[in-house]
């Protein structure tokens, strides 16, 4: 029952990681990336094919990881949302993500293959490890890291303060001298990269699958929307959540109906609050 | 004043056409102001006002004309190296951020000349305006309306700008206020910096202004200073209606 | 007519042409019509034909999902959850308990459209990201629940599906069978592409402000597409299934999603013909070219992409744009001209003697965030009458022209129409209550001509039903022609004929300001209200909006203008009403507004 719990904070944890890249991403661009579980994705399977493939050590590797993260959310940037932003029609960065993250998606597997593979052991650890094992203790503790970081960020450094300044009056915060254009593209890269090392972390739990982003942009996303846009208190509290609701669920029920109930929670919470436990109501716009 | 040497001008701007979409809302502007200078727009909602200051800071695309700053060309640089330049631009609506402290709002204040914020401007800035230094590290959400607005002014100010554009100052505010804020602005000019004024309260923005334009239906309409318009019926036929009796400006050359 | 494809033409020259334009169209249908018949003896392969009825069933699906995607714009990626469950309702059906094929067939759209309706209801509020994600979520659920009931489906072994009876048990059989349903799908969508649906749709997709102004019931509206679009995705299921004769939950990937979703969107949004050409182009194109064939869905995320960034409103509408731009006189500057008799003649109404209730609002307050908007201000808009409608900025004029056109709702006071209050109604009933509005900054459907958007005012008058207009019934193709007929006088009447044809993107901004009123006007309405229709326009076009004006209020509208150009409203108007900080501060004939001291004082300062 405990490893229960713990598996289940493990998932939630990751779950909360995605939502708080998510957050992230919409801060400075408001756009909702697609391609927000991909980076996940890509850290677990170039994270194992660094170790396993290319016998390099973990430290090597989750550099690795970070870097291939990082140039994915840059080149997201570039190509989905920064040609995009502008034009009037506002689906355009739905199409472009979702564009992208099938691409990614497809060619990684086609190159690593179809079926998920191993994640081979971070630290050293025998496979009986129980509660103790790490592949439950690295995503709550990278998912810890992220809050934290961010946190210290927004609040103890000027560019989060940018950052946040961006995220509320974009025009305002360009007529007080940000480089918006130069500003969200780093946010992108910053989310790539803090992704790229959540799914180096994650992978043992995941494993290194290429399908595995698809999955973590919906459950990542019913995380944020559950926790409340725009918030990390919200992304944290909606990722364990839901990580929690979806394992015990699988263990009292058997686990046909993971993505049922999933979507369930997700639809109870927007009935009683549409902007999410912790989210900013919106004014009407007209 | 004779308004013709080009040569003394800190902000000239020439031919100035801006378009939102297929709406061109300003034909042809031309204006100057001198460095030290109080100048002053008027001119009723709809003129195109606000639309002269964004386009002056690059916040949106010119249609045509230039724009120069201390002799240099501005006209396609990014709001970044104008702020650097000189130019600050303080927007209409008190738009401050909320979600940072007063403190943190002004330290952005600096942020084009200091990436990480210039700490030793702080005190100037608390020191000429008493009533936000109080609230220095609370949320700016906790500020009122009109405190909010000084803080968007402080904000600019703290910048060191040698022009202070000031979209609308007064909208939505105290008289009290209005005055805190333009006598501000007129200390500050008194002291070397060009402010350039846009604004709908008519009596208060002439009574610190050197020199003034008239803006209607996106073209200079007169251009004068404050004394001539007053004695003028401009005014009221731009914002009441009926044709001006005089002077329609062709650029910033002619006297009224 | 709405995108089809094919090349636009200006209207005066498709009426003369008339006759000859629709007889070449209806040779080119006859020809593919027989084609398409003949296909079977016509291709040599087995497996072609196979391919070919495989699109055919595809077909039905995406026509149905074109609906929701390509015209109102809900992007819906989890479609293929509702093939699933065709497939599966078909092969239980038909196989498990040995009931007749056609009526699995029934039962499987049936399913889909049931499905769908439960997934729309809840995922059609949310707004697009969070829609795309319950729609994912959607198709995964579906595979859930089909690995979770072995004995009924299968689980992750899979079913076998029985084919159809004879005359349809053969290849050739099948074929012609699925090319009856494609051809149903097609017909219907068609019928709703080409009617006044269509242009309700698109509104929805294009501009949502616009939509529930001219009234449109926008979640009503794209729930029953969304439904339709479910019983199609379930017939195309049965259909789908029985051609494989085998299915396993591996059948209904994400993947295959994405190919109907990407088919519509390179396709074109908006059109029957750009999707369906997406689709063959989709599912031959691996065929033709093996190495595309391994790439697969890799291939369909680059299209879209390449799509999205180069040619986002799809190939389709970007080939007619590109024609529109060398038309002979397409680029001609033109002054709007407004025909003001024919104008006059077109809204004249017999009955509007009768009428002399007023468009009160009383003493109407509404704050914001503890700050008073609107502090008992009260306006009275006459029939018969201008009615400027002016304030510096801040003063609530847009709010009080928003609380008239229903977005908000008064904390105090009311809005009536006579004895009518219409505090509580919605922003999409004040057509059907004979309110009508322009808008600050217009807004167009870009892609449409310009008579396609007057005739989208004509929603207002326009009773039938999804269904009818489907199936063209004599009330849809009736309300159509009427639409049609009254949108025609009035783009004349606006000075808008010379254009008429031409797609609403290419037009400069006053002719947008003129087509949003005589989209306004389409709607029959007792009272208009302009909000800054001067904007942006010369001293000339302004002249001519004012006649245009004049006008009106001598077809007895009531007129509220809401102006900044305070020189434009005291010489049009009848009366002046003067706000300013959410008060009233002056209100009566213009010479009285313009000379009051407070007024002044209000404009110049103290």
């Amino acid at each position: 029952m405990g490893t229960v719990l713990l598996s289940g904070l493990a998932i939630g944890a990751v779950y909360a990681s995605t939502a708080l890249v998510y957050n992230v991403m919409y801060s400075t661009s408001k756009v909702l990336s697609a391609t927000t579980g991909h980076i996940f994705m890509l850290g677990a399977v170039f994270g194992a094919w660094f170790i396993v493939g290319l016998g390099a050590p973990t430290i090597i590797a989750l550099v690795g990881a970070i870097v291939v993260g990082a140039a994915f959310g840059f080149a997201t940037e570039v190509v989905a949302i920064r040609r995009v932003l502008n034009r009037s029609d506002q689906h355009l960065w739905l199409l472009s993500t979702l564009a992208v993250a099938t691409i990614v998606q497809q060619a990684v597997g086609l190159w690593w293959g179809s079926e998920p593979k191993p994640f081979p052991r971070v630290l050293p650890q025998d496979f009986g490890a129980g509660a103790l094992d790490q592949k439950y203790w690295l995503p709550i503790f990278v998912m810890i890291a992220i809050a934290v970081g961010l946190d210290l960020f927004y609040r103890r450094t000027m560019y989060g303060k940018i950052f946040l300044a961006m995220s509320e009056d974009a025009f305002a915060a360009r007529a007080r001298g940000v480089a918006t254009d130069r500003v969200r593209a780093v946010s992108y890269l910053i989310s790539g990269a803090v992704g790229g090392a959540a799914g180096f972390a994650a992978g043992q739990l995941t494993f290194a699958y290429f399908a595995v982003g698809l999955a973590l942009t919906l459950n990542g996303f019913i995380a944020l929307a559950v926790g409340g846009l725009g918030s990390n208190v919200g992304a944290v509290i909606g990722g364990l959540a839901l990580g929690i609701l979806s394992t015990f669920a699988t263990y009292f029920f058997g686990g046909e109906y993971q993505q049922t109930i999933s979507i369930g929670l997700l639809l109870i919470v927007l009935l009683i609050k549409p902007e999410g436990l912790l989210g900013a109501r919106k004014i009407r716009p007209v | 004043m004779p308004r013709d040497d080009h040569g003394d001008a800190l902000l000239q701007v020439n031919d100035l056409h801006v378009a939102y979409g297929k709406a061109e809302v300003v034909h042809g502007v031309s204006f100057s102001v001198r460095a030290g200078e109080f100048a002053v727009v008027l001119g009723r909602n709809g003129a195109g006002k606000s639309t002269i200051l964004h386009a002056i800071s690059g916040l949106i695309p010119k249609k045509q004309g230039t724009v120069l700053l201390g002799g240099v060309d501005i006209t396609r640089s990014k709001p970044r190296s104008i702020v650097r330049g000189g130019a600050i631009q303080v927007l209409e609506g008190h738009r401050v951020f909320t979600s940072l402290s007063v403190e943190d709002n002004l330290l952005i204040g600096t942020y084009a000349q200091h990436p990480h914020g210039d700490r030793t401007k702080l005190d100037r800035i608390y020191d000429m305006f008493p009533e936000i230094a109080e609230k220095r590290h609370q949320s700016a959400t906790r500020l009122s309306g009109g405190q909010q607005q000084i803080l968007a002014v402080a904000q600019g100010l703290i910048g060191d700008p040698k022009l202070l554009i000031l979209d609308e100052p007064s909208a939505g505010l105290a008289p009290v206020v209005i005055d805190r804020i333009l006598t501000v602005a007129s200390t500050e000019c008194a002291r070397g910096m060009a402010v350039l004024l846009v604004e709908q309260l008519v009596d208060k923005a002439l009574r610190h202004a050197d020199f003034c334009y008239v803006v209607e239906t996106g073209r200079i309409a007169h251009a004068s200073t404050p004394t001539e318009l007053r004695n003028s019926d401009v005014l009221k036929h731009i914002y009441l209606g009926g044709k001006a009796a005089a002077t329609k400006v062709p650029g910033s050359d002619a006297r009224a | 007519m709405i995108a089809t494809g094919r090349p636009k033409r200006e209207y005066r020259s498709a009426q003369r042409e008339g006759t000859s334009v629709n007889a070449k169209k209806s040779i080119l249908l006859l020809l593919a019509g027989t084609g398409l018949i003949a296909l079977p003896f016509l291709v040599g392969d087995r497996y072609q034909l196979h391919l070919a009825t495989l699109i055919g069933a595809y077909w039905v699906l995406i026509a149905g999902l074109n609906l929701v995607t390509g015209f109102s714009g809900q992007l819906s990626v989890g479609h293929v959850g509702l093939l699933a469950i065709g497939a599966y309702a078909f092969a239980i059906v038909a196989g498990k308990l040995g009931m007749s094929p056609m009526i699995a067939v029934a039962v499987a759209g049936a399913m889909g459209g049931s499905l769908g309706l439960v997934l729309g209801l809840p995922a059609l509020r949310l707004p697009d990201f969070y829609f795309a994600m319950a729609t994912l979520a959607f198709g995964f659920m579906v595979t859930e629940f089909v690995l979770a009931h072995e004995q009924l489906t299968g689980g992750g072994i899979g079913i076998a599906v029985p084919g159809f009876p004879a005359p349809f048990d053969t290849q050739r059989g099948t074929y012609w069978l699925i090319l009856i349903f494609a051809a149903i799908a097609t017909f219907l969508t068609w019928n709703v592409a080409r009617l006044m649906w269509g242009r309700a749709l698109i509104s929805i997709r294009d501009s949502v402000v616009t939509a529930r102004a001219v009234g449109v019931p926008v979640y009503r509206a794209k729930l029953t597409v969304f439904v339709f679009s479910g019983v199609s995705a379930g017939v195309a299921g049965a259909l789908f299934a029985s051609l494989q004769s085998y299915i396993t939950p591996d059948t209904f990937v994400f993947d295959l999603g994405m190919f109907f979703f990407v088919s519509i969107i390179i396709g074109g949004r908006g059109s029957i013909l750009g999707p369906f050409v997406g689709t063959v182009v989709l599912t031959a194109l691996p065929e033709l070219a093996s190495p595309l064939a391994k790439l697969g869905t890799f291939f369909y995320g680059l299209l879209l992409l390449a799509v999205v960034l180069l040619v986002p409103e799809g190939v389709g509408a970007s080939v007619q744009k590109l024609i529109a731009r060398f038309r002979p006189g397409a680029r001609e500057s033109h002054v709007v001209t407004p025909d003001l008799a024919s104008l006059a003649s077109t809204i004249a109404r017999p009955d509007v003697d009768s009428r002399t209730e007023s468009l009160d609002a009383a003493a109407v307050s509404i704050a914001f965030g503890g700050i008073k908007a609107l502090d008992s201000v009260s306006l009275e808009l006459r029939p018969g009458e201008i009615h400027g409608l002016i304030g510096p900025n801040g003063s609530g004029k847009t709010t009080l022209l928003n609380l008239l056109s229903g977005y908000y709702q008064p904390n105090a006071g009311s809005v009536k129409v006579g004895a009518e209050n219409l505090s509580r109604e919605p922003v999409q009933r004040r057509p059907m209550l004979g309110i009508a509005r322009t808008f600050q900054k217009p807004r167009l459907l870009t892609p449409l001509t310009v008579l396609d958007n007057v005739m989208l005012g004509c929603w207002r008058d326009c009773k039938a039903g999804f269904l009818e207009t489907a199936f063209g019934l004599p009330r849809a193709r009736r309300e159509d022609r009427t639409a049609r007929q009254y949108a025609e006088k009035l783009v004349a009447g606006v000075g808008l004929a010379h254009a008429i044809g031409r797609r609403a993107s290419l037009l400069e901004h006053a002719e947008q300001r003129f087509l949003e009123i005589a989209r306004a006007l389409a709607a029959r309405p007792r009272f208009i209200m302009l909000d800054e229709p001067a904007g942006g326009l010369t001293d000339a076009e302004i002249k001519h909006l004012t006649d245009v004006i004049l006008v009106l209020r001598d077809a007895g509208l009531g007129v509220l203008l809401v102006e900044h150009h305070t020189d434009f409203v005291f010489r049009v108007c009848d009366r002046v009403t003067t706000l300013d900080l959410g008060k009233m501060i002056k209100h009566g004939p213009p010479a009285a507004v313009q000379a009051d001291p407070e007024v002044i004082r209000v404009y110049l300062g103290a």
